[in-house]
């Protein structure tokens, strides 16, 4: 598997873990803060989509510097590239919200 | 103690420790949603329990409006007003009359005569009274049939306007 694939899945893995991690941990949380831990967890997880995200591309400012000089630099590809990791993590991140909507809820 | 046991006992919390972690989040999985129904029950009742606490306050208010009742005192005041042509001396006994039929109302709430003033007025209609010659011959017998004009209260003072008319002895052959 190549860097851009393995870096492709490592997104995607790790914005699905932000969220189901954060989620279930956060649940415990709320269990032990007396707050209603399933209702918790589902807020949390539409919360944490973002976080998820941002935290799988490894900050938001080096992504947008990648794409400032890859375009200043003419490399049209490396911009695509790090547009389908933005997209994996999204994808990751949402993957984690719709499972714990899903558990929660029992509907997509 | 060496490094490779002490990385080894190390291990050994860190595994217990996320052996915590799932067992807590696998408890919390499995009873969260009944967790969630009973927060939600909980929540329900705090505010079914607000909304009847409010509504014992307010009945408790309107209870404590009525039972902070002032009593009618002794001093019943009346006004008796008379045809223009009748001797005024009749006004002091038509008054003690009056005063007399008004003793039941003496000691009773201010409130309860003041919201059912047809009471009293159903008391005074009609009524005969009777005024004998007295002594000095300053009045002649005569029967007065009375009415109710106004009443009113100043603070537990029962004051009232009575309107007294002759009434015509029936003659006998």
């Amino acid at each position: 598997m190549g860097e851009f694939w393995s870096t492709t899945v490592l997104n995607y893995c790790i914005a699905l873990g932000v969220v189901l991690g954060g989620t279930l941990l956060g649940g415990i949380g709320a269990f032990f803060g007396n707050e209603p831990p399933m209702d918790t967890m589902l807020r949390m997880s539409e919360h944490l989509k973002i976080w998820a995200l941002v935290a799988a591309l490894g900050g938001t400012f080096d992504t947008i510097k990648s794409f400032e000089v890859h375009i200043l630099g003419g490399e049209m590809s490396q911009v695509f590239q790090q547009l389908i990791f933005i997209l994996s993590a999204f994808f990751g991140a949402h993957f984690g919200t719709v499972l714990i909507r899903w558990f929660i809820q029992g509907d997509l | 103690m060496n490094r490779s046991t002490r990385v080894q006992l190390l291990r050994i919390v860190v595994a217990f420790l996320f052996g915590l972690i799932g067992g807590l989040t696998a408890m919390n999985l499995l009873y969260g949603q009944k967790l969630d129904s009973l927060y939600l029950e909980r929540n329900n009742l705090y505010y079914r329990n607000n909304e009847k606490y409010k509504k014992i306050q307010m009945l408790e208010k309107d209870l404590n409006k009525h039972h902070d009742t002032q009593y009618i005192g002794q001093d019943v005041s009346v006004e008796v007003e008379l045809p223009t042509n009748e001797s005024q001396f009749y006004q002091d006994k038509i008054r003690k009359e009056i005063q007399e039929i008004l003793q039941p109302f003496v000691g009773k709430s201010v409130h309860w005569v003041s919201d059912n003033p047809e009471v009293l007025d159903t008391m005074m209609a009609k009524r005969i009274i009777q005024i004998d010659q007295d002594q000095k011959g300053t009045a002649t017998s005569k029967s007065f049939q009375i009415r109710l004009k106004y009443l009113t209260f100043v603070g537990t003072k029962l004051k009232i306007w009575v309107v007294a008319q002759e009434k015509q002895k029936e003659t006998e052959e």
